[in-house]
């Protein structure tokens, strides 16, 4: 009866134990990062400023790599000097199926055509790219 | 076009499937019940089968209900928060068969009330309409205590309503909620332009915090009227991590803390049995058979655990006062182990993660602001009890939620979850369609 007790006792942290994994996995403590996809699509892309507050400058062109980081920190590979950027405010990663954008947690959101983005986001010919005050236009 | 990953990783079968992650997080839960009945001795006619039987029929009517977990918002935190319900269900099964029969109730009373906000709420943004009425009928709620309320443990906080005493301050704290979101959203841009500076440290613009200054402070003497601690603690600590979420300013958060502090002071000078609460704190040891004795008996009975328990029915976590309500995480370290208090706490902590993770991809503010604040009341409240137990911080009397016995605090708490998974269910049917849309473009 002791030993039953006993299992009884291991088999109720085994499943406690079982739940807690599960339930972690199931949570995705994942980054969003980790998850986007990835690949070596052909094309081009380059963003085009439309507005901003200075730094860049109207009509300035960026050509996008595997993958662009925008933000107000001087690590970015678009570096944006607008009070309402964050420092890593949002992502641009090259995939097999074209670019797409994602924030990285700004506190102003990032909006692509007037709405805020939610999750990853693929990047369409003409669409509008806004951070803060900044707006760039993708050309494909 | 991208795959949705978060669907995908959610598929029928397999072991991250939805059926396989909530049939996890009932299982502890009833094994933990029919421990303690076997150990109580009595198998015919035990109440125990009759609970075991309750607790899985209402939670897996809901997971069917709900298309398999898959239309409830997020399955995960219905899973912990099902899991909770379980473990501290078997607990006050062990600690007295004639309670847990009432929770039971007060279970399935909740997570009917839980369905009905995630299946019926015609959208949160109607809500917000109403964060004035909100606002006012915490404070009504809080007012009658102190008029009408009935004085247990130093606290006044219980209405005595003929068969059934009710703590209107639960529902208080999630309208509350309500209302800071609401008016937070209103003012964040204020809130975060202004530009006045006081020793190096941004204020915020008198005439648009005024109104929410006047709202805490209302709250917080209600409180001390009612000399209930454990509830100034969560009014204003939610607040304050709502605020940073709307303005991103820690300098809001420090002067808060201080302000906290300087309160906390106050109150242990001017009330006796705060006062006795503080001292406690520093040293239980040195008042071991008068007041530190619940603080010193959960620490012996947290100890008594070690790492696998003693198993449910087998300890004497009935020699701690309170034990069923304020002190079942001790209660559960005895009988559960490290293992289970462990688990529990790693419970809060994916579920915190899980409303936070909603909030941060919310497309609107309010549905933001919500999920944040209902999730911070949450684990705010399961961190002060906590570590009131294992006397880590000054014990307040609040309820450990999901798992402690007492139906307002069980009610109130899936009340908040029901806002948390409708905020999550909205933002994925919105997704939805906005993929839709996409593929018809492309």
């Amino acid at each position: 009866m002791a030993f039953m007790w006993l299992l009884a006792r291991v088999a109720l942290a085994g499943l406690i134990c079982l739940f807690l994994y599960r339930a972690a996995r199931a949570a995705g403590l994942v980054t969003e990062r980790d998850r986007l996809p990835r690949g070596r699509g052909r094309g081009r892309g380059e963003l085009e400023v439309e507005a901003g507050p200075g730094v860049p400058s109207r009509g300035e062109r960026f050509s996008l790599g595997p993958v662009t980081v925008l933000g107000r920190s001087p690590e970015s590979d678009i570096v944006i000097l607008d009070p309402y950027v964050s420092a890593k405010h949002a992502e641009i990663v090259r995939a097999d199926s074209g670019f797409f954008v994602h924030d990285l947690g700004s506190a102003n959101g990032t909006y692509v055509n007037g709405r805020r983005l939610s999750r990853e986001r693929i990047l369409r010919k003409g669409d509008r790219l806004e951070l803060g005050d900044t707006v760039f236009r993708f050309r494909g | 076009m991208t795959r949705d990953t978060r669907n995908a990783a959610w598929g029928r079968r397999g072991p991250s499937s939805p059926d396989t992650l909530f049939a996890t997080a009932l299982l502890p839960g009833m094994l933990g019940m029919l421990m303690a009945t076997l150990a109580s001795g009595k198998l015919e006619r035990s109440p125990g089968w009759l609970v075991l039987a309750g607790f899985s029929g209402v939670f897996l009517v809901c997971h069917v209900l709900f298309g398999r977990g898959r239309r409830v918002g997020d399955p995960v935190i219905f899973s912990l928060v099902a899991f909770l319900s379980g473990v501290g269900l078997a607990e006050v099964l062990r600690l007295d068969p004639g309670l847990a029969a009432r929770q039971v109730g007060h279970l399935a009373m909740g997570v009917a009330l839980s369905s009905v906000l995630v299946a019926f709420t015609p959208d949160l943004r109607v809500l917000e309409r109403y964060r004035f009425i909100a606002a006012a009928t915490s404070c009504v709620l809080l007012a009658s205590t102190i008029i009408f309320g009935v004085e247990a443990g130093g606290a006044k906080s219980w209405l005595d309503l003929g068969p059934v005493a009710v703590q209107p301050s639960e529902a208080a704290k999630v309208l509350m909620v309500v209302f800071y979101a609401g008016y937070l959203k209103d003012t964040r841009a204020l809130l975060r332009r202004s530009s006045k500076r006081l020793l190096g440290v941004l204020l915020p613009d008198l005439s648009y915090a005024g109104p929410l200054t006047l709202m805490w402070g209302l709250a917080l003497v209600l409180l001390v009227f009612q000399r209930d601690l454990g509830a100034a603690v969560l009014f204003f600590g939610v607040f304050l991590l709502m605020l940073y979420v709307a303005s991103g300013r820690a300098s809001y958060v420090l002067g808060g803390a201080a302000l906290l502090a300087a309160g906390g002071a106050a109150c242990s000078w001017l009330f006796p049995h705060v006062r006795a609460r503080f001292i406690v704190w520093l040293n239980p040891w040195r008042f071991m058979d008068s007041a530190g004795y619940q603080t010193v008996q959960s620490m012996f009975a947290v100890a008594a655990g070690g790492l696998i328990g003693l198993g449910p029915g087998r300890g004497m976590p009935h020699v701690i006062p309170a034990a069923p309500t304020d002190f079942v995480f001790a209660a559960i370290c005895e009988e559960m182990g490290l293992v289970g208090g462990l688990a529990v706490i790693g419970a809060y902590a994916l579920l915190v993660y899980r409303g936070l993770f909603w909030a941060s991809r919310a497309t609107d503010d309010f549905r933001a602001l919500l999920a944040a604040g209902m999730t911070s009341l949450i684990g705010l409240q399961a961190l002060t009890i906590i570590g009131g137990v294992l006397g880590l911080v000054p014990l307040t009397g609040v309820t450990l939620p999901f798992v402690s016995y007492g139906g307002s605090s069980m009610i109130a708490s899936f009340a908040a979850t029901g806002l948390v998974l409708r905020a999550a269910r909205e933002e994925q049917e919105e997704h939805e369609k906005e993929e839709g849309r996409v593929s018809v473009e492309g």
